[in-house]
Formats: structure tokens, C-alpha cells, sequence
């Protein structure tokens, strides 16, 4: 259960692994020290209850909050990640509970934002290879069901949208994406559809770090759990040896090893 | 510059069979409405007005167009990026008022110069308000609009002044059309390409439609957003040159109420308050077609008192317009 204990000889470089990161909104402690790791094949689920950190942690990977604390290594190197591009640059991808998405564009247009390809010396938008890209993307991912890259995406359905926002992610050759509650507004066959995807990805050799708070479809597609409560990593799973239950536990009751207030306390 | 048109329309309509059916349906229709206006605005005044249908009109239609036309394609993208300026009436009177005050003791270069840097750097101070300080966009440009119509008022000292030698906008170098039409048209174009075929227009339309995804993708939404006011700012500039080249001076009331007509034109093209959608295209369909009706008012004779009334009206129905589109679109 602990993973402070290093690194077991003859196990590969983790992908993607924080070291004690440290995150802090004024008087909220929203991270507090937490360790992870991801390893390229692997799916891990990140679990907890709301506002133990998990949507945190991700912005915090993902460059979006600057963390205060801690370390992050990608492919045993140490990286600093200052925006969404440093991580991009890394091979790392967010697909966020909101989905990201403009919904006045279309498919192709959303799964280029902000990363266009360009032509010519007016740098206008190259269309056709961005379209061609699109469709070989959701093609690999084995995306049936969005029949035309055109439309926008105000027009598809949760499932289309979460398809759309993956697709998005896994297009720059990117090798670890982060997944935030990707199944949580979506109906029984759409949640099929997506956890599919998700498990395609580890496939493809991606390190997926998948947050949910759905615990059968963690069971489902995991390979690993971490849990987070109160910004602090209070237990650690394989899949396969755990009980929904314990996990469960874990979630409402995990033991913490700083207690929230503590810190403000010894200041006093 | 038609170069990228050609080699994406033909790809898009075959790389996408299913799909540009599909996208071409939904746009037809409000640019069909626009037009279908327009042509009806023109069968009503050609009926019923002997001097509306021939060229020398329609050529006035569009030199009176030709100045709001020009500040109206960059408010169309601050719009699509849920941005407004405002304070576009005041900052054409101001660069007119700088050029005709500067004209009088220095080279005519140098004072339009002095009149498009100040026109950028209205945009600049609009665009730190919004962007940097982060104070909404119709509150910023609102007190731009008045602090310029009361500088231009100061620099003038509440006269007119009048410019001598400054009457290029008056020229009419091909086909009897004047050059402010001209620069109006190269204008549109250039904000036409912006908008559909550059990242930078792209941007705008994510901003404007989810300013939080914008900010997910990396894209530098402030910075665009502070690029569009000084675009506005620049285009004002020229405007205001034109204004005062075609009075031949710098009145302090030039532009007044050129906001509305901008906002107007804008809306009516089919741009959403909202943000995240219009085009360069609509805008222009708007301009003509308050241009049109504008123009065929005066043939009628009715009092230009009625046409701030019908221009009012117009923006009101324009505003019912999106807001029927809105709820329509979101079922």
C-alpha cells in the first residue's frame, strides 16, 4: 500500500510521476504532498471524494494552476510545466469534465483549437490536412459514431462529445492523457463507448490517468487506484486485488497523514 | 490571397460528403433572409421612388456605408469574441480633430500619421481596460466614448476646423466610384479572410463561444482579444480621416451615433451579443441593407428625424432576431 518504499529493482521508469506536490488557494490546502505514477500501457484511476483534489491535481499537471511544491518527472526526467502547451509539448493531454469544447465550431476545428496547421504565406488554415488528420484519428480510436468531421459539435451527443474531446487529445502523439469524470454525464451505451476508448488508449501503449466517481466504471477499465482525500493520497490499489469496498473506505475514511488545520495551528 | 479559398472549398466539399450538406443548410438560410430583405428594401423603393434604381445611387448607398462598413468588420470579430467598442463615434472624431488641428501648422504626412497612432492607441488603452485591468468591454468603451467626444471637443474648441488640401476621399478614380468605397472593400476583404481562414479569427470564435475552453487549448485569449480592440482602433482611425476629408474639416460632432449604426449592422448580420457567432459576410449584408434603407428614406423625403427612429427600431428587431435564433438553435 505505501509508495514511499522506492522503486523495486528491474520496474520500468514510470511515464508520467509526481513527487509531494504541494497546492495552495489562499487558506485551502487543495494538494497537499501527493505522489503518483503512471506507467505507458496502464490505465490509473484517480478517485476521491468532491474536492479531495483530484480535478486540482489534473490542472496542476496539465499547467493550468503553477503548483507550490513538489516535483513532476516525465519519463524519469524532471519537467517544469508553466501552460497547456509546455504539457502538450511533453505528450500530455487533458480531457476535461467540461469537455473543452466551442461549441460553434465543428469537429475537425475543435480537435485543432488552439494547435491550427497552417499554409502559405498568409499562414491561412490548412482545412485539408486538418480534416484528413481528424478523420485518421478517430478512425485508429475505432470512432463509429460520429459519421461526419463537419458538424459542429453543439449537434452530437454527450457520447460524440466526450469521443470528440479524447480523439483531441490522443492526436499530437501524446503519451499520457488524463481523463476528468469522462463518463460522467453520459447515458449506459455511451458510457460503453467511452470506456472502451479509454481502454483502447492503454492498448496503444498511453499511460491514462482516469479520474472518476463512478466505481464500477473504475473497476471496469483500471489497472491501478489511487485515492485522494482532502488533497492528500490516503491508499493505492491494484485493481485486481481490491474490493469496491475497500475503496469505498478509503474514499470517506482514509487515514491522513496531516491533518487539515494542523499547519495553520503550529503558525499560531 | 484567393490561393488557400481554392485549394480548401473543393477538398472540404469532397472530403466531407455527409457534412457540408449539413453545414451548408444551416447557413444558408440567414444569409438568404439578409438578402432577401435587401432585395425587397429595393423592389419597395424602386416602386415607389423614381431616383433609387441607377448606378449613381447605388453608388451613394455605398459611399454612405463606406465609413460605418469600415469600422463595422473589426467590431464584427470583437463581437464574435463577445466583445463591443463603443467608443468608435468618439475616436473617429478624435483622429479627425487631430489631423485637421495638426494640418494646420505641420506637414499633412506627418499629421495623418499622428491621427492613425492616435487612433491605435485609443485601441490600446480600450484593450488594457478590458484585458489587462479586466473591466467589461461596454462599461471600458462606453467612458472611452465619452472621453474622446469631450478631447475632440477640447482640441477643436467646440468649432469646426477646417483642413485645406485634404479631399483624396472626394476622388473618384475608377468608374466614378469614390476611394473611401475602395478602401471599404479591401477592408471587408481583409477582415473576411481574418475571420474564416486565420487562427487568429478562430481564436475569436472560441473565445466567444467558451472563453474557458479557449483558455484549456492554450489559447491566449487576452492577447487576442487586445489585439482585436487595437485592429478597431486602427480601423477607426481611417474612418475618421475619411470623415474629415469628405467635410473638408474636423467637426466636434462628427461620428456621433456611429456606434449604433456599427452595432446595428453588426447584429442585424446575423453576430449573437452572446459571442461565438457572426460573420464578415452578414455584417456587410446588414450595412446594405440600412444603407439601402437609409438612402431610400431620403428619396422619399422623410424627415432625417425618422431615420434615427427607423435605425433605432431596427436594432431593437435585430436583437428579437438572435434572441428567436438562440432559442430555436438550443432545442
Amino acid at each position: 500500500m505505501t509508495i514511499e518504499a522506492g522503486r523495486p529493482p528491474g520496474r520500468p521508469v514510470p511515464l508520467l510521476e509526481l513527487r509531494g506536490i504541494s497546492k495552495a488557494f489562499g487558506a485551502v490546502q487543495a494538494l497537499y504532498r501527493v505522489d503518483l505514477e503512471v506507467h505507458a500501457g496502464e490505465v490509473l484511476a484517480l478517485v476521491g471524494d468532491n474536492g479531495a483534489g483530484k480535478s486540482t491535481l489534473i490542472k496542476s499537471i496539465a499547467g493550468i494552476h503553477a503548483v507550490d511544491e513538489g516535483e513532476i518527472r516525465f519519463a524519469g526526467r524532471r519537467v517544469a510545466i508553466h501552460g497547456p502547451k509546455d504539457a502538450a509539448r511533453l505528450g500530455i493531454e487533458v480531457v476535461y469534465q467540461d469537455l473543452a469544447l466551442a461549441d460553434n465550431l465543428d469537429v475537425v476545428q475543435n480537435m485543432f483549437l488552439g494547435r491550427e496547421e497552417v499554409t502559405g504565406p498568409l499562414r491561412a488554415l490548412h482545412e485539408t490536412l486538418m480534416e484528413r488528420r481528424a478523420r485518421e484519428t478517430l478512425a485508429t480510436l475505432s470512432v463509429t459514431t460520429i459519421r461526419s468531421v463537419r458538424r459542429r459539435v453543439a449537434g452530437l451527443s454527450g457520447g460524440q462529445r466526450q469521443s470528440v474531446a479524447v480523439a483531441k487529445a490522443v492526436m499530437w502523439n501524446s503519451k499520457v492523457v488524463l481523463l476528468d469524470e469522462p463518463t460522467a454525464a453520459l447515458g449506459v451505451a455511451q458510457t460503453r463507448q467511452v470506456l472502451d476508448l479509454v481502454r483502447r488508449l492503454a492498448e496503444q501503449g498511453l499511460g491514462v490517468i482516469l479520474i472518476s466517481h463512478n466505481l464500477h466504471d473504475v473497476f471496469e477499465v483500471a489497472d491501478r487506484i489511487t485515492v485522494l482525500r482532502l488533497g492528500q493520497n490516503v491508499a493505492e490499489f491494484r485493481t485486481s486485488e481490491a474490493t469496491q469496498a475497500k475503496v469505498v473506505e478509503a474514499i470517506t475514511a482514509g487515514a491522513l497523514s496531516h491533518v487539515p488545520g494542523q499547519q495553520e495551528e503550529s503558525f499560531a | 490571397m484567393s490561393d488557400p479559398v481554392m485549394t480548401t472549398e473543393p477538398a472540404a466539399a469532397s472530403g466531407a460528403t455527409a457534412a457540408v450538406p449539413t453545414a451548408r443548410r444551416r447557413q444558408v438560410p440567414e444569409t438568404a433572409a439578409l438578402v432577401v430583405v435587401l432585395i425587397a428594401l429595393g423592389v419597395f423603393f424602386s416602386i415607389t421612388s423614381e431616383f433609387f434604381l441607377n448606378y449613381d445611387n447605388f453608388v451613394n448607398i455605398l459611399t454612405a456605408a463606406a465609413v460605418t462598413g469600415i469600422i463595422a468588420a473589426p467590431a464584427t470579430m470583437l463581437l464574435i469574441a463577445g466583445q463591443f467598442d463603443l467608443s468608435v463615434g468618439s475616436a473617429a472624431a478624435f483622429c479627425g480633430a487631430v489631423v485637421a488641428s495638426l494640418a494646420l501648422h505641420n506637414d499633412i504626412y506627418y499629421s495623418v500619421f499622428i491621427a492613425v497612432l492616435a487612433g491605435i492607441g485609443i485601441g490600446v488603452i480600450n484593450g488594457f481596460f478590458v484585458t489587462v485591468v479586466g473591466i467589461n468591454a461596454l462599461i471600458t468603451t462606453l467612458g472611452t466614448l465619452a472621453v474622446f467626444r469631450g478631447l475632440t471637443q477640447v482640441i477643436t474648441d467646440g468649432q469646426t476646423l477646417g483642413i485645406e488640401r485634404f479631399g483624396w476621399a472626394t476622388e473618384r478614380p475608377i468608374l466614378d466610384i469614390p476611394v473611401p468605397v475602395f478602401i471599404f472593400a479591401g477592408i471587408a476583404l481583409a477582415f473576411w479572410f481574418i475571420s474564416r481562414y486565420t487562427v487568429f479569427g478562430r481564436s475569436m470564435y472560441a473565445i466567444g463561444a467558451n472563453p474557458v475552453a479557449a483558455r484549456l487549448n492554450g489559447i491566449r485569449s487576452k492577447r487576442i482579444i487586445f489585439a482585436g480592440f487595437v485592429l478597431s482602433g486602427l480601423c477607426v482611425a481611417i474612418g475618421g480621416l475619411i470623415l474629415t476629408s469628405q467635410l473638408g474639416a474636423a467637426s466636434p460632432q462628427a461620428a456621433t451615433g456611429m456606434e449604433l449604426s456599427v452595432v446595428t449592422a453588426v447584429i442585424l448580420g446575423g453576430a449573437s451579443l452572446a459571442g461565438g457567432r457572426g460573420a464578415i459576410t452578414g455584417t456587410m449584408l446588414g450595412l446594405l441593407i440600412i444603407g439601402t434603407l437609409n438612402n431610400g428614406l431620403v428619396l422619399l423625403n422623410v424627415s432625417s428625424f425618422w431615420q434615427t427612429v427607423a435605425q433605432g427600431a431596427l436594432l431593437i428587431f435585430a436583437v428579437s432576431f438572435d434572441q428567436l435564433r438562440i432559442r430555436l438553435t438550443s432545442k
